[in-house]
C-alpha cells in the first residue's frame, strides 16, 4: 500500500488499516513512549491517544518522510507535550529512577538482566528528548536523516548530542558497577 | 555504529491485550458523534433561524407603529398651523391692536 492510500484509508478511520498499523508499529511506539515517559501506563495511553486521533492527525502527513518517521515524530511531540503538562514529572522521574535502582541493588547475581537494568538506570538518567534520541538511534536502529526529520535538528548536531549521551550513560554503567 | 549502546538488551514491553479494542471502541464513538454532530449542528441553525425570524417580527412591528405615530405628530402638527394662519387677524388682541392705532391717530 503506498503512502497516498494509506492517508486515503486513514482518513475513512478504516479499521483494516488501523489493525494492520497498530502490528506493525504498536510495540515500537510504546516503547519510545516508555522510555521517554518512564511510565507504563501513560505510555499505554500514549499509544492509544495516537492510534485514536490518526484519522485526524494524518492530515498533516505531507509524505515527505516515511510514515514510520512521521509517527515516531508524532508520539515524542505527544509524550513531550505530556511531561510538560504534567506537574508531577520531576517527581515521577525521581521515583521511577529509584525503583530501578533498587532493582539494580537487589539482583546483582543476574548478569544479563543487571546490565539491562543498568542501561535502562543510565537511560532514566538522561533528560527525556535525548532519551528518546539515544532509544531510536540505538535500540530501533534509525538512521540520522530519520532523526534528524523527527527532532528537526541538524545531523551534526545529532551526532554530538547522542555522544554525550552514550557517554554519560557509560559513565553511570561504570559508577554503578564499581558499587555493586 | 561502533561506539553505539546495545539497547536492544533492555526487555521491550508490548501492549496490553485489550489496548486494540479499546482504541476500536474508541474510533466507533468518535465515528457515531460524528454523525450525531451535523443533526445537532441542523437543529442549532434552524432554532437559530426561528429567532432571528421572530425578532425581525418584533422589530418590523415597531418600525412601523412607530411611522404610525411618527405620521399622526405630523399630522397634529399640520392641523395647528393651519388653525394659526386661519385665526389671525382675529380675537382680543386685534382688537386692542387697533385700539392703539386709534390712539395714535
Amino acid at each position: 500500500m503506498n503512502e497516498n492510500d494509506l492517508k486515503r484509508k486513514l482518513l475513512k478511520a478504516d479499521a483494516d488499516t488501523l489493525s494492520v498499523l497498530w502490528k506493525a508499529h504498536s510495540v515500537s511506539i510504546l516503547n519510545l513512549a516508555f522510555r521517554i515517559l518512564q511510565d507504563r501506563d501513560a505510555a499505554e495511553d500514549v499509544l492509544m491517544d495516537l492510534f485514536v486521533d490518526l484519522p485526524k492527525t494524518i492530515q498533516s502527513f505531507r509524505g515527505e518522510a516515511s510514515f514510520s518517521t512521521w509517527f515516531y515524530r508524532m508520539t515524542v511531540n505527544a509524550c513531550l507535550m505530556r511531561i510538560r503538562k504534567s506537574k508531577r514529572h520531576s517527581e515521577l522521574e525521581e521515583l521511577n529512577s529509584l525503583s530501578i535502582s533498587e532493582n539494580i541493588i537487589g539482583r546483582p547475581d543476574e548478569v544479563d538482566v543487571f546490565d539491562a537494568k543498568l542501561l535502562e538506570y543510565g537511560l532514566s538518567s538522561l533528560p527525556a528528548e535525548t532519551r528518546s534520541m539515544l532509544w531510536l538511534k540505538d535500540a530501533e536502529g534509525l538512521e540520522l536523516k530519520e532523526l534528524s526529520e523527527i527532532f528537526n535538528l541538524p545531523e551534526g548536531t545529532l551526532k554530538s548530542k547522542l555522544s554525550r549521551a552514550r557517554q554519560h550513560v557509560r559513565e553511570i554503567l561504570k559508577e554503578e558497577k564499581v558499587y555493586a | 555504529m561502533p561506539d553505539s549502546l546495545n539497547l536492544n538488551s533492555i526487555p521491550k514491553i508490548m501492549p496490553k491485550e485489550d489496548s486494540w479494542n479499546k482504541v476500536l471502541l474508541r474510533i466507533n464513538a468518535e465515528r457515531k458523534a460524528k454523525k450525531i454532530i451535523p443533526f445537532r449542528l441542523y437543529s442549532i441553525a434552524s432554532v437559530a433561524a426561528s429567532l432571528l425570524f421572530v425578532i425581525g417580527g418584533i422589530f418590523l412591528g415597531i418600525s412601523s407603529n412607530q411611522g404610525n405615530l411618527d405620521s399622526s405628530f405630523e399630522s397634529n402638527e399640520n392641523v395647528e398651523t393651519l388653525s394659526w394662519y386661519a385665526s389671525l387677524g382675529e380675537g382680543a388682541s386685534m382688537e386692542e391692536f387697533s385700539s392703539i392705532l386709534d390712539e395714535y391717530k
